[in-house]
């Protein structure tokens, strides 16, 4: 990509800060545009407080913007012997302490994702030096600047719907005159007779509720995605799934803040307690399942 | 957002590291030390919170496994 005179400037008015004594290096946060008000980076700097990794020596460590052509990386110093996989595992012995950390990184991005858009960085990715992480930023302004365009004003929210099993089957076997029939044949059979139809049930009935949860799904993604901007499935973890409900959609919703209550609407009727269906509802977050770097198109 | 089935809302652990962790954008630098023992540590917290009964399942997979399958990755 050539360098253009606005990137230039930018170099020459940046100086370019490496790590002091080999030791510290970069934090990234995450990327938004170029020009955030100091108060924003003033109240967000305050949410690191409690961050967890120590700063290096004489280093207050405050958060600083990182400026690059149009786009700005919201970084902070760290010592990178924080970032060892055995001083990670060692945190790991505590889950209040990673927990600490983790949303310490979110509170970070959520302050600023409060005052103008925000590309949420992945957690625990640091740069040993401030040039590579402009000259990475000057390779993706182009493709990133649209997408912190589309993700102004915008929030995540996270969605679990869980299907009650045993309701939906009985509905798979209401709407199933061939099943019903199979049903009523296997009680009134002998029991010879009444093993085999008993294998034959269990499988058609497995199958047809599987079925019908994964239209259930595909229903209520659709419903949710249709008053969203953007919808993204995410694997829901195995074993997520209790006794009698099973978890049969993960996903993520990008939402205009305005469409909230429209949203709410839509998710009250899709997660219907009279048809044996739930939501878990988290957000806002800020736009992390939504923040995509095209590498391809930086090349 | 009103009540109703945001009624329930609780920010849970789980979303949180399901973002902050698994999502977001990594920008790769030419010396990007993208840490290698973020994923263990996401398995770890994956243990450290899981609904009890899977936790035999998951403790399981000793730390070394998780280790060498980090490695190898």
């Amino acid at each position: 990509m050539a360098t253009t005179a606005a990137d230039a400037r930018t170099e020459a008015t940046t100086p370019v800060e490496t790590a002091r004594d080999g030791a510290s290096g970069w934090y990234l946060y995450g990327i938004t545009r170029r020009g955030a008000r100091a108060t924003t980076l003033e109240e967000a700097d305050a949410q690191t407080a409690d961050a967890g990794f120590a700063a290096p020596p004489g280093d207050d460590a405050p958060l600083q913007l990182l400026e690059c052509g149009g786009l700005a990386a919201v970084v902070r110093p760290v010592l990178m012997a924080d970032f060892t996989p055995a001083v990670l595992q060692q945190r790991l012995r505590s889950a209040s302490g990673m927990e600490a950390i983790v949303r310490s990184h979110n509170r970070v991005v959520e302050a600023i994702h409060a005052q103008q858009a925000i590309l949420p960085a992945r957690f625990g990715v640091v740069y040993a030096d401030t040039r590579d992480i402009q000259s990475a930023l000057r390779s993706v302004c182009d493709s990133l600047l649209p997408q912190l365009h589309r993700l102004e004003g915008c929030d995540e929210w996270a969605l679990h719907l869980y299907a009650n099993r045993a309701a939906v089957r009985e509905r798979v076997v209401a709407g199933n005159p061939a099943l019903a029939r199979l049903r009523e044949e296997f009680v009134a059979a002998r029991p010879g007779r009444a093993y085999f139809l008993e294998r034959q049930l269990r499988e058609e009935l497995e199958g047809a509720t599987r079925q019908a949860l994964a239209t259930l799904a595909r229903n209520a993604f659709d419903r949710l995605t249709a008053v969203a901007i953007a919808g993204q499935v995410n694997p829901a973890a195995a074993g997520a799934d209790s006794a009698t409900e099973v978890e049969i959609l993960r996903a993520a919703f990008l939402l205009a803040r305005d469409d909230a209550e429209r949203f709410d609407a839509e998710l009250c009727s899709v997660a219907d307690a009279s048809e044996g269906i739930r939501c878990e509802c988290s957000g806002p977050w800020p736009p992390y399942s939504f923040a995509v770097v095209d590498t391809e198109a930086a090349q | 957002m009103s009540d109703s089935a945001f009624g329930a809302q609780e920010v849970t652990m789980l979303d949180l590291l399901d973002r902050v962790i698994d999502h977001g954008v990594v920008l790769a630098g030419d010396v990007t030390i993208s840490v290698a023992g973020v994923d263990l540590v996401y398995l770890g917290l994956r243990v450290l919170l899981a609904p009890v009964e899977r936790l035999p399942e998951l403790m399981n997979r000793t730390a070394e496994e998780e280790r060498r399958e980090v490695l190898c990755a």
